[in-house]
């Protein structure tokens, strides 16, 4: 079996490959203006920033990152112009809580920076997000790559979202969630090393807290787009893997969905930032490219600018997923001997929505 | 009384051995003869030189000689005292001449010392023409296959000079009638020494059979010893397949598409990728035919192994430069694999066992002599190692394999009719479970009819179908689907070629129907919720006829000129969309949908394709050569990824693709030392390429309804320089070549969508300026040789970001320029043992064993390299590496 034991290591090579970091000799060049914004009809206030490129291996970082005492304003289709205010000089403006996206009204940023150049935006169109009308979900598993470069394959739930959407329009969506699931701990176990005295761990039982509830914001998203579905009136869109592990169903997980509906320019940008997240550089990974921003500089607009303005109608949707959807026997309980408080992003208090 | 003549004969061996004085050649004849016996004359000539003459007196009696004659040879005096007699005469050596009767020739002979088979003559000896040249024509085939054999040498000592033989194992020479030692060669068979007597214009068969004991080593000359030099052709390499069997190859497996790499200008982007670049040419700009048929994806399991089977196949031969006009539509080069054809005369098999897969070949006569069949087949048993073997948890479920089944069917109809029909299929799964397949189909299937007129013009007819399917899934989905895309074709093709002294004339047309599937997206499972999505085909047709003419104008120059006019339409059914604006682009609307009906005329291109190669002799070693060719390329490869991958589209030239057009020029020297023991040769070319197809920034070319809004055409440009020197005989052989070249590319259309770095020229994404590739193999017994290869080239071009931006926390590369940073330089080594283990000549069963290991000081050779943002926030450069160690492999191989 000699010759089976060579292959079996050459295919193990020849399927995982070998990814190293490397050195790369970055020639720094220019730094450009990034505009990251939307107005959402979601409740304000919203938020434009206005950064510099940052170098890559500068970690220095000698260039300005905050564009500073910018003068910004955003004006709308139907005549209103919004003044934003900067918060203490973090390059970060604001609008005013009362401002809020209308669904069918264009917006145009114009930014003035200290330096006096002026910079517009597209006129960009808040479009309607159509209704949501359900949430999927399926068992599976997805295939990962871990920091330690090896293939871990994760449980959890494929999600899907059955939107319907209007067959005569093109339309394209950025997803966001964020989840909640509750957790078991044993605060009665809970104990402590006694370096100074016995040198021992010394039982110290907690009142607080068995029961908790973690809140999870992904950093994670995704896009999507009706161009293979549009016709139907009700699509199902695969949005995103859920990875799940068993303490995670102790009662269940409430997932809630946000979807918001983008321009098919925007959906442009945000693929190309979806591209640069989750791309890994293999085999049969595009090209990588920049899109441009959808702002230029008024006097020249050859000018490289970076980043996005748009607007954006966002739904919400959410829906709960229980121990019984998930199929192989699972241990729910953390073992954890001490309060469910220190789990991060965990709380005692019961959010509203648990039990909707 | 022929006794006597042999013992006369025998003995005057023995005594010429000391004779000095006047030879045949000093012989000079001052006289006028009336009526005089020829006995006589003959006897006066022995009598005034040391030339001796040998007859039957009775043969010459009542022969008389007239006629005055100065300063006259006697050769030609003979041929006047002979023209009107039975009797003909044949200078035995420097001293002696034998006459005899015209019929006894080969009696005589065996008297000499001769053996029927050492010699060959050529026209009627009873009816022998003198004085003037004749044709002497014939045909060399392989003796094992009954195939005729293509680029066989022909060579006549006594006039220091030869011809090659055509497709068809022809030739044709013009000899005065006499007596000439020809050596017949070919790379890979047993030299033949022939002696050949010409009476008067005639013809002869010669077969030729495999060296049995003398193993040579790495050859990549085909054709004659001295066809670099000779041949008008240049950039064109014929790689034998048995010699690429000896080069050391991954994992084991003999691979004839990656032995072209080896050659100046040839590279591929990576390890482990499909396709070739030749001298500055796009994967997609390479015509693969497989006999007649074109290959659209020539390897398996991505591009770690060809498909080809080297069992079933004879030789692969590239044109780099000066491609004859009856080639064409792609605008690089042309690579012909030759299927073997099996043998006429005997059955036989062969195969081999590898680590990744298994061969097996079997041939044979259908109807002995005149007709055969060759089937070989190839299976991969990855997938069964994986189960039984490997047992890793990441890997359960993995799959990969493929298999392909190969065949050839040989006709001889009659002596002028011959019918070759090839067949080959192959299939390709490689499935990451839960994550992704890739599925893949080739089907060629080509018929070749072929018909001798008269000597010396040839017609050929071909139909050739090639089809080619793939399939990707994403399984990583609730709802897993595939998209499905696929090319096919279908050609017709007639060739005429004609055969003069100096001319070799060919002519024909052919016409090829394209079918192209864009994409199709279903579901995989059986409840799955999405409705199909099709693109709707797209169908064309491309047409061409031709003249190429092949003049050898003497023996310092030779021109080949060719013209060759291509015609290209697209047709419906199908819509059209029109946008705002000049060109299609993502800013502009869709204003109308043009309605094509079945059959109707969407778009026409056509053009003419000139074509033209000199030879210029400066001694019979060294020569110049300059070529010149246009090629239209009606069809593209749509993609915007670094290799060959399942996402890119073959699609055809359209409403607003337009078809690509590469002008090639290149000009060599070639010298060739110690009986062509040693080539050398510099080859420099330019090419300059129109309409090159490339993507705009963030183009989404799956399953794009209005792919044209992502694409764009600009100009390429490619040049380098090309050294080579090579070896091909003796225990040490190979080569060693140096390519500088660049290639480059220009994208600078109407808006900025549309350009690219800023509309410079930007190398494209398979520039590698130095590339050095040394191969060489010894023979180190007779049992024993050892090979390797070692290459060098420069890293080839990728998109560096210039800096980089958070936006909603991620890190977004800013990439504001294309294939602007290298990644690393590219070497390793190679190197295989082959053992073989039976010297006999005649032998049931032979075999041999290959042990090799690829990429011995196991390099981790960068494919790729990426950015990525890390958990500290600062973003780092990865390099992926798919051979990042050395792999060893071994082989068994059989033949019986």
């Amino acid at each position: 079996m000699q010759v089976a034991k060579k292959l079996s290591w050459s295919v193990w090579m020849l399927l995982v490959a070998c990814i190293d970091p490397y050195d790369y000799p970055f020639k720094e060049q220019n730094n450009y203006l990034v505009v990251e914004g939307a107005v959402t009809t979601e409740p304000g206030p919203y938020a434009i920033t206005l950064t510099t490129t940052r170098n890559i291996n500068n970690e220095e970082n000698a260039f300005k990152l905050r564009e500073q005492n910018a003068r910004v304003i955003i004006a709308t289709s139907s005549g209103k112009v919004e003044k934003l205010v900067e918060k203490d000089t973090s390059g970060v403006y604001y609008t005013s809580a009362s401002f809020r996206g209308q669904i069918g009204e264009s917006y145009q940023l114009t930014v003035t920076l200290e330096n006096g150049m002026i910079y517009k935006s597209e006129e960009v169109e808040l479009l309607p997000m159509p209704p949501i009308d359900s949430i999927g979900i399926k068992y599976g598993s997805q295939k990962y790559v871990s920091q330690a470069n090896a293939i871990v394959d994760r449980k959890g739930f494929y999600i899907t979202a059955f939107v319907n959407d209007p067959p005569e329009t093109e339309n394209a969506y950025l997803v966001n969630w964020d989840y909640t699931y509750k957790i078991f701990t044993h605060p009665e176990l809970a104990n402590y090393y006694d370096a100074e005295g016995c040198e021992c761990w010394v039982s110290s039982p907690k009142e607080c807290c068995a029961v908790c509830w973690v809140q999870e914001e992904s950093p994670d998203f995704a896009v999507a787009n009706d161009r293979l579905n549009n016709g139907s009136s009700l699509t199902q869109y695969d949005l995103f893997f859920l990875p799940v592990v068993g303490i995670m169903l102790y009662e269940k997980i409430h997932l809630e969905v946000s979807i918001s509906s983008l321009s098919k320019d925007a959906y442009f940008f945000w693929n190309s930032v979806y591209d640069s997240r989750y791309s890994q550089g293999g085999l049969f990974d595009p090209t990588p490219n920049t899109v441009e921003a959808n702002v230029y500089n008024v006097e020249d607009k050859e000018e490289l600018v970076l980043g996005y303005f748009y607007a954006s109608d966002v739904r919400k949707i959410s829906r709960s997923i229980h121990p019984t959807d998930f199929p192989e026997r699972i241990d729910t309980d953390t073992g954890y001997p001490d309060t469910c408080l220190l789990y991060p992003n965990a709380t005692a208090e019961e959010p509203e929505y648990w039990n909707e | 009384m022929l006794r006597i003549l042999l013992l006369k004969l025998t003995v005057f061996t023995f005594l010429s051995f000391h004779s000095f004085g006047q030879q045949i050649s000093d012989v000079r004849i001052d006289k006028k003869f009336e009526s005089e016996l020829l006995t006589d004359v003959l006897s006066q000539i022995e009598a005034n030189s040391s030339v001796k003459f040998f007859y039957d007196p009775s043969w010459l009696e009542n022969v008389r000689v007239s006629g005055e004659y100065t300063d006259t040879s006697l050769r030609s005096a003979l041929e006047d005292w002979t023209a009107n007699t039975r009797l003909n005469y044949h200078f035995y050596d420097a001293f002696n001449v034998v006459l005899y009767l015209r019929s006894d020739l080969l009696s005589t002979l065996n008297l000499a010392g001769l053996k029927d088979t050492d010699v060959i003559i050529v026209g009627d000896s009873t009816n022998a023409v003198s004085g003037t040249a004749v044709s002497v024509r014939g045909t060399i085939r392989n003796g094992q296959t009954n195939e005729p054999l293509l680029g066989a040498s022909v060579y006549v000592d006594e006039l220091a000079s030869g011809t090659v033989t055509n497709a068809a194992g022809r030739f044709s020479l013009q000899l005065l009638p006499g007596d000439y030692h020809v050596r017949v060669s070919h790379v890979t068979l047993q030299q033949e020494a022939k002696r050949m007597f010409v009476f008067g214009p005639g013809e002869f068969q010669l077969d030729l059979y495999e060296k049995t004991i003398q193993l040579e080593g790495v050859t990549i000359a085909g054709q004659a010893p001295d066809i670099n030099v000779k041949g008008i052709q240049m950039g064109t390499v014929q790689l034998q397949v048995e010699d690429v069997k000896k080069l050391p190859a991954f994992l084991g497996e003999v691979d004839i598409i990656k032995s072209l790499t080896l050659l100046p200008g040839v590279s591929t982007v990576g390890e482990g990728t499909t396709g070739l670049n030749v001298r500055g040419g796009t994967a997609d700009q390479n015509l693969i035919l497989l006999d007649k048929a074109p290959v659209y994806n020539t390897s398996h399991l991505f591009g770690f192994f060809s498909i080809f089977s080297p069992d079933a196949t004879d030789d692969v031969t590239i044109y780099k430069a000066g491609i004859p006009a009856n080639l064409g539509s792609r605008a690089s080069s042309v690579v012909e694999v030759k299927q073997k054809s099996g043998s006429k005369e005997k059955f036989g098999s062969q195969g081999g066992i590898g680590l990744v897969a298994s061969r097996v070949m079997a041939e044979g006569p259908i109807k002995e002599g005149k007709s055969s069949f060759i089937v070989a087949a190839r299976k991969s048993y990855v997938n069964y190692l994986f189960d039984t073997f490997i047992k890793v948890e990441e890997l359960v479920g993995n799959k990969a394999g493929f298999w392909d089944l190969s065949g050839k069917l040989d006709f001889s109809l009659s002596d002028r009719l011959s019918l070759t029909a090839s067949g080959y299929v192959s299939k390709d799964n490689f499935t990451i479970a839960n994550e992704s397949s890739f599925d893949y189909q080739n089907g060629l299937g080509s018929a070749e009819l072929g018909y001798v007129f008269s000597e010396n013009l040839l017609g050929g007819l071909s139909v050739a179908y090639s089809d080619y399917q793939y399939q990707l899934g994403d399984l990583q989905l609730a709802d897993p689907y595939k998209v499905s895309s696929g090319v096919g074709q279908l050609d017709i093709k007639a060739d005429v070629t004609r055969y003069t002294e100096r001319h070799a004339l060919q002519f024909g047309g052919g016409t090829t129907f394209y079918g192209f599937k864009p994409g199709e997206r279903s579901g995989i499972n059986a409840d799955t919720q999405i409705t199909p999505v099709a693109l709707p085909e797209q169908q064309s047709q491309e047409s061409f006829l031709y003249a190429n003419d092949e003049i050898n104008l003497n023996d310092t120059w030779s021109v080949m000129a060719g013209l060759r006019y291509s015609m290209y339409r697209s047709y419906g059914p199908a819509d059209v969309f029109v946008y705002s604006g000049e060109r299609p682009g993502r800013t502009s609307t869709l204003t109308d949908t043009l309605q094509y009906s079945g059959n109707e005329t969407i778009k026409n291109y056509s053009g003419l394709e000139p074509r033209l190669s000199f030879r210029y002799s400066l001694d019979d070693e060294t020569s110049l050569k300059a070529s010149y060719n246009r090629i239209y390329q009606y069809i593209h490869l749509v993609s915007n990824t670094t290799a060959i991958t399942p996402y890119d589209i073959w699609m055809g030239s359209n409403y607003y693709l337009m078809p690509l057009i590469a002008d090639q020029f290149s000009i060599g020297y070639f010298k060739n030392y110690e009986d062509n023991t040693w080539e050398t040769s510099a080859e420099i070319y330019f090419k300059d390429i129109d309409n090159l197809v490339d993507y705009k920034d963030g183009a989404d070319l799956v399953l794009n309804p209005t792919l044209e809004t992502e694409l764009i055409q600009g100009k390429g440009m490619a040049y380098g320089l090309e050294l080579l020197v090579k070896r091909s005989k003796g225990k040490l052989n190979g080569w060693a070549s140096y390519t500088y070249s660049r290639t480059l590319r220009k994208m600078e259309g109407a808006d900025r969508e549309s350009t690219i770095n800023k509309g410079n020229w930007f190398p494209s994404y398979y520039d590698k300026p130095h590339d050095l590739t040394l191969s060489g193999s010894y023979k180190v017994t007779r049992r024993w040789t050892i090979s390797s290869n070692f290459t060098y080239s420069t890293g080839r071009p990728f998109s560096v970001p210039e800096n980089g931006f958070l936006f909603d926390g991620v890190l977004v590369g800013n990439y504001t320029e294309r294939n602007n940073g290298r990644i690393p330089d590219y070497h390793r080594l190679d190197l295989a043992f082959t053992l073989d283990t039976s010297l006999k000549i005649k032998k049931l069963w032979e075999s041999s064993w290959t042990f090799a290991v690829y990429n011995v000081y196991g390099r981790k050779n960068a494919y790729s390299v990426f950015f990525k943002d890390t958990a500290d926030a600062r973003p780092t450069a990865y390099k992926l590496a798919i051979l990042g160690a050395a792999f060893p492999s071994i082989t068994y191989n059989f033949k019986f």
